[in-house]
């Protein structure tokens, strides 16, 4: 499986265990993940951090916008350009 | 020389103690304490809300006497672990109440010192004070431009006030850490923030927030071997002053 395929499969995960298989169907990927109400704070975070243990990255969002890598698109993006760096 | 038995906090005499006694300052500021005034250019974090952070036995307390009937979303429960092995946790409370939280008398040790946190030292002795709302680190010139009264009106009378009624509060070795550590906390954060909110325009706001979103949720700020170490240090001189017991 390719670096974004985990990443995407990581977030899906989890948003699966929030709200059931059928959220994927229904999911707008350009959306915030926080203000859709898919995720609060720390469910984002908690999933930032599994992510970043679970595929050894280091995450580093101080400098990134936050629209992007709160969306779940510009997430898997931010991170697999972060990991390629 | 340490003292003697720790003393753990009894949370029915802390939640029927005033330590502000300033009825209705909230008239004077549109209720700031109550009100997350940066929460528009927030992203990740609650844009309406406040967290409230509570200890673990003034959560179960908190809980025990029916908490606060308009919080409605359960607590998030965080842990943190020392490399001794001892842990603590933290609940944290999104409050959207605005300072109309019924019952008022079940509200939170944070927000009954607001708009301070003791720093203190191992004994539990009070040596000066700390804004206890993160954003309210970011102020230049606090003593003027706080968005608080009582911060910039009557800060020597409440200071003095704090130190004479959060005595019961400091006999206990656990309150005594995490006000140390929370001391530790805030001043990585302004070292790592490294700016004043209210000298920036629009547009640098916005960077400053998202940075400081990014800071607070990630923790990267404290994710590192020194701090780490502080903390274990921390821990230890407590314990030490504390009749060397452990208190975790």
């Amino acid at each position: 499986m390719s670096l974004t395929n985990s990443i995407e499969q990581a977030i899906n995960n989890k948003l699966i265990e929030k709200h059931g298989e059928q959220i994927l169907v229904s999911l707008n990927k350009q959306d915030s993940l926080i203000s859709s109400g898919l995720l609060d704070s720390l469910d984002f975070i908690s999933m930032l951090m599994e992510i970043e243990n679970s595929l050894n990255l280091d995450i580093d969002f101080e400098e990134a916008d936050p629209v992007q890598f709160t969306s779940y698109s510009g997430l898997i993006q931010l991170l697999s350009e972060s990991a390629n760096a | 020389m340490s003292l003697l038995m720790p003393n753990k906090v009894n949370w029915q005499e802390i939640y029927n103690t005033e330590y502000v006694n300033a009825p209705e300052c909230w008239k004077t500021c549109g209720g700031y304490c109550c009100k997350n005034f940066y929460g528009e250019h927030f992203n990740i974090l609650d844009k309406s809300g406040v967290s409230l952070p509570l200890l673990e036995n003034e959560y179960e307390y908190y809980k025990s006497i029916g908490g606060i009937k308009n919080i409605t979303t359960p607590a998030k429960k965080r842990t943190f672990t020392l490399s001794n092995g001892k842990s603590f946790s933290i609940y944290l409370l999104s409050c959207q109440c605005g300072g109309l939280c019924e019952p008022h008398g079940h509200r939170p040790l944070v927000c009954r010192i607001y708009p301070y946190f003791p720093i203190v030292d191992a004994f539990g002795t009070v040596i000066d004070f700390e804004y206890s709302a993160l954003m309210d680190l970011f102020y230049r010139d606090p003593d003027n431009n706080h968005k608080c009264t009582l911060v910039r009106e009557q800060a020597i009378k409440l200071k003095r006030e704090l130190t004479v009624s959060m005595k019961p509060l400091l006999r206990d070795p656990e309150v005594v850490f995490i006000f140390r550590c929370l001391k530790e906390l805030v001043d990585r954060l302004k070292e790592k923030m490294g700016g004043f909110i209210d000298t920036l325009d629009e547009s640098q706001k916005k960077k400053f927030i998202a940075k400081y979103e990014w800071m607070i949720l990630s923790g990267k700020p404290w994710k590192d071997p020194a701090f780490s170490k502080r903390i274990d240090t921390i821990y230890d001189e407590v314990k030490a002053a504390f009749g060397n017991e452990d208190f975790l």
